[in-house]
């Protein structure tokens, strides 16, 4: 049964079961199939403004489907103090439209007052993580809730980095209170690109931080004739993050998952299909743990 | 080992100067670090490019990908993007076009760059009531002229050298994308949102001058004066703000606005 007809839209708690982002070109076709999803994602700075199409569509939709909010822009680890207007207006988008999970990222993205716009990485350090925890803590105590940490992709790594990105993101939870949003594509993007085992950073991640989990399509690309992996979100999910998956729900049990399309987004089916996949995973977790 | 803050500022140096050297801070191996960079630096390039693109369809589609990639570059460097809001990105875009492209064969594309912020603007407005005719026609007769307005907040008054809605429709996704004879002078544009959908009318200049003048907080008396709007025409351009769901509010003299 999903959210949907079981009547718990409102939860405060994601489904342990698979959800989908919601894109503009699926808007329609979800109001009229509101097809069988658990939940539904959406970017929180996409609803940012109160009036027009979008804000109404989506008032619709999260009467049928419990709802996450995943912002993109805060840029918590930027050591650039946080934009409180842009805080301001999370706190808004969360207070109007009641999501069971907030999410943002263990990123940085802007210095000495220019925004980059993207999800850039920070340096595995003490003084990196405390910074960040202090900035996590500060949104929860805003927001009145806890927020969830996503893992970035990452394409380098720093030379003075002293801890792994497992210590890194256990250490922000014990610090911050958080909990965690683990992209398991990112973990695996991650792997490839700075060369580690991504099966050490799920055993060193505290075992009931993992409140959502993304899993999305990367590109591969051939740099200086090596592959170097591209977070791009615009394919299917590969077969070594379904692996992957596997592993973080045989550690951490059923978790809400989420499938991220953002480029090439193709017709709503393929969606579904991929959201039915990661069901069937999570439903034989579900077996096991019972 | 750099502060956070002295990374923070070697890792954006490095994305706008790819002579920068990242090699101190950053682990180059079978991939160089420079070449690891370069994926950042491309990202951050081409998320502004789309946000762009996203806001200004038809500059994108008048000028092609790569003289748009080129004016989102130059843009970028004259007004980099200050919020985590992509959809801010755009803000300063058709002022830039002015100064950029001005008095070159290219300088009509700042009011064209114009609409489409305005119609972005317009499509996020915070929604309103709307006020009818028959509120107005309730009015006692000698309240009318002294009578303002409150326009909904999707409205946009925008006055181009060229014919901007012209090309706009043009341009359209549908459209026949006709030639516009961009020589036939200027356009008054009044932009807003009726439920959902942005509208846009083609409207004369004294009417123009007359909406204008109202947002201002003009009463009706003070905006014909000042916009010199025939008052035999004031009936039907009163009947199409009404009918368009223009007028959010009507203020009688001595109301108090809210």
């Amino acid at each position: 049964m999903t959210a949907a007809m079981s009547g718990r839209a409102r939860a405060d708690r994601l489904p342990a079961a698979a959800g989908i982002g919601l894109r503009t070109p699926h808007y329609e076709a979800l109001l009229a199939e509101r097809p069988d999803v658990a939940f539904l994602e959406v970017h929180t700075e996409n609803y940012f403004h109160d009036g027009g199409r979008e804000p109404r569509l989506l008032d619709r939709l999260r009467e049928d489907y419990p709802l996450s909010l995943h912002g993109v822009g805060m840029a918590l680890g930027s050591a650039d103090p946080i934009d409180p207007a842009h805080r301001r207006r999370v706190a808004a988008a969360v207070r109007r439209y009641e999501p069971a999970a907030v999410s943002e990222h263990a990123c940085w993205g802007r210095v000495d007052g220019e925004h980059f716009n993207d999800l850039l990485p920070l340096p595995f350090t003490v003084e990196a993580v405390r910074h960040l925890a202090a900035r996590v803590r500060e949104l929860q105590d805003v927001l009145g809730r806890q927020v969830l940490i996503e893992n970035v992709s990452q394409y380098l790594r720093f030379r003075h980095s002293t801890l792994t990105e497992g210590e890194f993101l256990a250490a922000l939870v014990a610090e911050s209170g958080c909990g965690l949003l683990l992209d398991v594509n990112n973990l695996y993007v991650n792997s490839v690109n700075v060369g580690f085992d991504p099966r050490a950073t799920i055993g060193a991640l505290p075992a009931d931080s993992i409140g959502e989990i993304h899993l999305a399509g990367h590109l591969r690309k051939e740099v200086d004739g090596h592959a170097l992996l591209i977070d791009d979100h615009g394919s299917p999910v590969a077969e070594p993050v379904w692996a992957l998956y596997a592993r973080v729900l045989e550690k951490f049990g059923p978790v809400p998952t989420l499938i991220e399309w953002d480029t090439n987004v193709p017709a709503l089916d393929v969606l579904l299909a991929e959201a039915a996949t990661a069901d069937a995973m999570l439903r034989v977790t579900h077996a096991r743990a019972a | 080992m750099p502060a956070l803050l002295d990374l923070q500022r070697a890792f954006t140096a490095a994305l706008r100067d790819a002579a920068q050297d990242a090699d101190t801070w950053a682990h180059g191996d079978e991939i160089s670090a420079a070449a690891r960079l370069r994926v950042y630096r491309n990202n951050a390039r081409g998320v502004f490019e789309r946000a762009l693109e996203a806001t200004f369809p038809v500059v994108r589609s008048r000028v092609g990908q790569d003289y748009f990639a080129q004016l989102a570059h130059f843009y970028r460097e004259a007004h980099p993007s200050r919020v985590g809001d992509l959809h801010e990105v755009g803000r300063h875009f058709a002022a830039f076009l002015r100064l950029h492209l001005a008095e070159g064969p290219y300088e009509w594309l700042a009011d064209l760059a114009a609409l489409e912020w305005a119609v972005a603007e317009a499509g996020v407005a915070a929604d309103s009531d709307v006020s009818t005719a028959a509120a107005l026609a309730g009015l006692p007769a000698e309240a009318v002229a002294g009578t303002r307005f409150r326009f909904v907040p999707s409205l946009r008054c925008l006055s181009a050298g060229m014919p901007v809605l012209a090309v706009w429709r043009a341009n359209q996704p549908g459209a026949d994308r006709a030639a516009v004879d961009l020589g036939t002078g200027a356009q008054f544009v009044l932009v807003h949102r009726a439920a959902d959908d942005v509208q846009l009318r083609d409207a004369q200049a004294d009417e123009f001058s007359f909406v204008v003048a109202m947002a201002n907080g003009a009463t009706l008396q003070a905006a014909l004066e000042t916009s010199a709007l025939p008052i035999e025409r004031l009936p039907a351009l009163l009947h199409a703000l009404f009918a368009d769901g223009t007028v959010a509010q009507i203020i009688p003299p001595g109301a108090l606005r809210h």
